[in-house]
């Protein structure tokens, strides 16, 4: 990657070192040479992905025409700019950028929560003559900064005992779906215990209701913001409305997936692409702060979480649960007896397919405190609108 | 709840006739009725309607017992009795939500009309599927809602019930609603629909449109096809309740999710507490009806101009269940993990809407039984891997059922004493999955009187992707000269073979993708079809924009077809279907044959949805023709 003050007659000559400098920084230590922070360099697959070290596409020329089928990171980056420009489900917005908690479909059970929002179910079956006092099992909760430090038991073993008894009180709140963009990497400043009351007996402690994975912490959303507003994007031919480049979203998505190799997440394509048109309009805050921390205020516990149509309510059956007054990053939505004993299997892909899509991450955007000034000549700064972030389809 | 009669005859109910209305009601709570008070009267001075409601236990009913005057009216205003039952549930004002649906089929032959519903406790999901409220009526006028038209119903927990009410205009009064218990037309929409045979089951609340983006109703940020006619807009009652600004208005999003859990934790629960009845071969052929027969309908429609449409539109949404209960999660396929079908282009103008799927609730139904073990997924398997390829509205599937029922009432098959609805399961499965000579017009003289579909393998189902006649016969022949165990499908899972778990579901996976890549109009063919089909024999279809169903070919009506994938007739290859390496397999749609249509259903459909001749005549040179020029296959060679 080439920072924005580079001039382009450097480029093809640094693109190579230039990846591994764009991650390098965070990860000084790793020996691989391409190293990047905590699990944001795995491929879902938890392979290193073949993301092209040369800074290009593969298959979409950086002029501008394409070349046969298209590749995996392109197809990703449509697939991905699709979602993002569902009317009903818009990701850019004047006030906030958006996506749902629900991770991309082909994400594996041990990988789910991806998207700077992490979840997992609780269910407290009721006392039968066998087990008169249940315990309350925790499923599905990631472990540590990445899948391979596993999850608690997925399945909720229950017995015939159980099964009838959960039967025959079928709207009785035995269960609940948990999601969590508190991020991984900030402690709330009351402590461990805030006295947020306990979740179906499981107490709402720092270490089970905190994010876990290393890509949902404040530390990486800085990076992606710093990442796609210094570096630039394949260009392309901005004079050519054809060429696949031409579009905000596919060229962020490729110096992301060039950068951090996530094109197949929600989140990081969607700060990005915001970030790279803040970039390319000359945009910053007007105090001269960090845009990055505008965007992600370290002082906060993470992206406030909402509705698609309302940022600060919640899907019927879903309350916040806040460890910080009106912090917004926790959300508990109840679960009926007669849905722990249909899905008791794997209440985490339960709490996806039912409420994942309509728990919203909120990223405020400080429209107020932003001032822009496109840089004249400047690849695609000539078209900068009022809101630069708010890309349109 | 878009159960709406197609027309509504102004009321005149006069309160005296409503005591003719509830006929079957007083038998469960008649013990009550002596002294419990119906408001201002005892209710047995409200005859049958008093003696009913006294043995009600729903939130309405309850309400209605303490507001009913002696003449069987209520006079509260429609916002306060919402109010005042939010209240008796533990729920303040504030719980209300309206939401709105509005298409042509709330008003016949008129503008949209806007239907309201209502419900209370509308943030707790314990209690807010526990009554729904709807306004969907004009006034006098025409242009608001007349808010003394009222439909209504409520979860009783003792009868484990939906009880369905309306409310009716008196004539000569400004304010008195008179109420109506159990009207007939609910039945019309919230029971199953009038040619699924056998029992009756409890009515269930509706919502044809389950998933975004809800196309009807209002929807936020973005409603798609809903309007609500500018003097509405503005009129008190609509403006109180659901206008821009009401706080009562609400996303249909937020509906869904109280109608899932109706279905799952009230009508679902409800009759599968049936199998555990004594065992009566009627009632247990109603508690696997659901397997083989659609009793209600859910419609999808693609989200947006995102290309995004459920995968229920192609592949039956039981069948996630059915895998999930295998080994949970971990299957490969898009179909079960993406659960959508990625159109390309996104946004194209010939999006696929309302598209007509298996019934949400009988599908969380199925899934209840299987989590609750009263099925296996072999059982499930079993019945849903025939004629898979036609997910919704299988004329194979329900008519296996249709044809056991009368065979089973007067040949039930034999258990012991004490047996519970339970015990009947496998007997009956095995019994309805047996096929007779003359059933779909099987014959052949090989065949003997009774062919059971079993595979002969028992780590193995049968599956059968196209449930027409033809292909059943060359299956039964296989059956009868015991080749089913060499038969193979096609790729894409065309024809008939026996199959695993692992097997079935890459077949699928394979028409997913095929359909995937396929150009819109075929889905658009398809969903034609099906539409046409539910507008005949569902009351509640919804409506369906300019829908010509007079040009669209039925299903069951491409005469000559004589597939299962071979156009060889008996030969027990399982269909033998072309393979093209690895393209579509286009089965016999590039050659020209005598027989209408051809045997890849989606290329067939596809054609004649231009060209019905392919369908109703012959499958001529112009019909090979068009299976490119229409660009319902990428090639034929």
């Amino acid at each position: 990657m080439v920072g924005r003050d580079t001039t382009a007659g450097l480029l093809a000559a640094m693109l190579a070192a230039a990846v591994s400098s764009a991650c390098g920084h965070e990860s000084a230590d790793s020996d691989d040479g391409a190293a990047c922070q905590g699990a944001k360099c795995d491929a879902l697959d938890g392979s290193t992905s073949g993301a092209d070290t040369t800074g290009e596409p593969s298959s979409s020329s950086s002029d501008g025409g394409t070349t046969g089928e298209p590749s995996a990171i392109d197809q990703a980056c449509w697939d991905r700019r699709t979602e993002a420009f569902n009317p009903n489900r818009l990701s850019f917005t004047e006030t906030a950028l958006r996506w749902s908690c629900s991770d991309i479909d082909s994400t594996p059970a041990t990988a789910r929560g991806q998207e700077y929002c992490e979840y997992f179910a609780i269910a407290l079956p009721p006392p039968t003559p066998s087990t008169p006092y249940p315990e309350p099992s925790v499923l599905g909760r990631n472990l540590g900064v990445d899948p391979d430090a596993g999850q608690t038991p997925f399945e909720l073993g229950l017995d015939g005992e159980q099964v009838a008894a959960l039967e025959g009180s079928p709207d009785a709140i035995v269960g609940a779906c948990v999601f969590s963009s508190w991020d991984a990497d900030i402690d709330a400043p009351c402590g461990d215990d805030c006295g947020a009351p306990d979740v179906l007996g499981v107490p709402v402690v720092t270490d089970t209701f905190r994010m876990k994975f290393d890509p949902n912490t404040n530390e990486a959303a800085l990076a992606l913001v710093e990442d796609c507003t210094q570096y630039l994007p394949t260009a392309g031919d901005p004079a050519d409305p054809q060429d696949p480049y031409h579009d905000p979203f596919f060229r962020a998505c490729h110096l992301n997936a060039d950068v951090n190799e996530t094109e197949y997440r929600k989140s990081d394509n969607v700060i990005c692409s915001a970030s790279v048109r803040l970039a390319e309009c000359g945009c910053g805050l007007a105090s001269g702060g960090s845009l990055a921390e505008g965007i992600a205020p370290p002082a906060d516990l993470g992206f406030r979480l909402g509705t698609w149509s309302d940022a600060e309510g919640l899907p019927p059956g879903c309350r916040y649960h806040d460890v910080v007054e009106d912090a917004h990053t926790l959300v508990i939505c109840d679960l009926t007896a007669a849905e722990v004993l249909q899905y008791g299997d794997d209440l985490k892909s339960y709490c996806r397919d039912s409420f994942a899509d309509d728990v919203v991450v909120h990223v405020a955007i400080p429209g107020d405190a932003i001032v822009c000034n496109p840089p004249a000549g400047e690849a695609y700064a000539d078209d900068c609108p009022a809101h630069p972030w708010v890309l349109q389809p | 709840m878009t159960a709406t009669p197609k027309h509504r005859l102004r009321s005149v109910t006069l309160p005296l006739a409503l005591a003719a209305l509830v006929p079957t009601a007083c038998h469960e709570g008649a013990e009550d009725g002596d002294d419990a008070m119906c408001g201002e009267a005892k209710c047995d001075d409200l005859g049958e309607l008093g003696q009913a409601l006294a043995g009600f236990n729903d939130p309405i009913a309850t309400w209605l017992k303490a507001n009913l005057d002696k003449n069987g009216q209520i006079d509260v205003a429609y916002l306060d009795m919402l109010e005042a039952i939010a209240k008796q549930q533990g729920c303040d004002k504030a719980s209300i939500d309206s939401y709105i649906i509005s298409d042509a089929l709330v008003v016949d032959g008129k503008d949209p009309f806007p239907r309201v519903v209502n419900t209370v406790c509308s943030g707790d999901r314990t209690k807010a599927d526990l009554a729904f409220f709807a306004l969907s009526f004009a006034d006098e006028a025409g242009v608001d809602l007349e808010p003394r038209e009222i439909e209504m119903f409520a979860w009783d927990a003792a009868a484990f019930q939906y009880r369905f009410y309306a409310g009716h205009v008196v004539e000569g009064s400004d304010t008195k609603v008179a109420l109506e218990l159990d009207p007939s037309r609910c039945h019309e929409c919230h029971e199953q629909a009038p040619d699924i045979p056998g029992l009756k089951m409890p009515m269930t609340p509706i919502m044809n449109e389950l998933s975004a983006p809800w196309q009807h109703w209002h929807a936020e940020p973005v409603s798609f096809d809903h309007t609500v006619p500018a003097a509405t807009e503005k009129a008190p009652m609509f403006k109180l309740l659901a206008g821009e600004g009401s706080a009562f208005r609400k996303s249909a999003a937020r509906l869904e999710q109280t109608i899932r859990s109706a279905f799952q934790q009230r009508v679902a629960t409800a009759r599968l507490r049936l199998r555990r009845n004594p065992a009566n071969v009627d009632e247990a052929m109603s508690l696997l009806r659901p397997l083989f027969c659609d009793e209600h309908l859910t419609f999808v429609t693609e989200d947006g101009g995102s290309g995004l449409l459920s995968a229920a539109s192609v592949v039956d949404d039981g069948l996630a269940s059915v895998y999930f209960q295998i080994k949970g999660t971990g299957w490969p396929w898009e179909w079960w993990n993406d659960k959508m079908l990625r159109l390309t282009p996104p946004g194209a103008p010939d999006r696929i809407t309302m598209m007509a799927t298996r019934g949400q609730a009988m599908v969380a139904y199925e899934k209840q039984a299987l989590s609750t073990r009263a099925l296996t997924t072999d059982q499930v398997m079993r019945v849903r891997a025939l004629g898979w390829n036609e997910p919704t509205m299988s004329a194979l599937r329900c008519g296996l059922f249709q044809n056991a029922l009368p065979r089973v009432q007067s040949d039930p098959p034999p258990f012991a004493a004490g047996a519970k609805n339970l015990d009947l399961f496998p007997l009956l499965i095995d019994r309805i999955l047996t096929v007779h000579k003359g059933d779909f017009g099987l014959g052949g003289s090989s065949m003997p009187n009774e062919v059971a579909l079993v595979s002969p393998d028992a780590g193995k189902f049968i599956t059968l992707a196209k449930g027409d006649g033809a292909s059943l016969q060359t299956l039964v022949d296989a059956i009868v000269a015991k080749s089913l165990a060499t038969a193979t499908c096609g790729t894409d899972g065309s024809g008939f073979c026996l199959a695993t778990a692992d097997s079935f579901g890459a077949m699928i996976e394979a028409r997913f993708k095929a359909i995937e890549a396929a150009p819109r109009t075929a889905l658009t063919a398809q969903r034609n079809q099906l539409a046409c089909q539910a507008k005949e024999r569902y009351p509640n279809a919804p409506h369906i924009g300019d829908l010509d169903c007079s040009m669209v070919m039925p299903p069951g009506d491409s005469g000559g077809d004589t597939t299962g994938g071979d156009t060889t007739g008996g030969e027990t290859t399982g269909g033998g279907a072309d393979t093209t390496g690895g393209a579509v397999d286009v089965g016999d749609c590039c050659s020209a044959h005598a027989g209408s249509g051809c045997s890849n259903d989606t290329i067939e459909a596809c054609v004649c949805a231009t060209d019905d001749v392919c369908c109703t005549t012959a499958w001529d040179d112009v019909c090979v023709g068009e299976v490119v020029s229409a660009g319902c296959a990428p090639s034929c060679g």
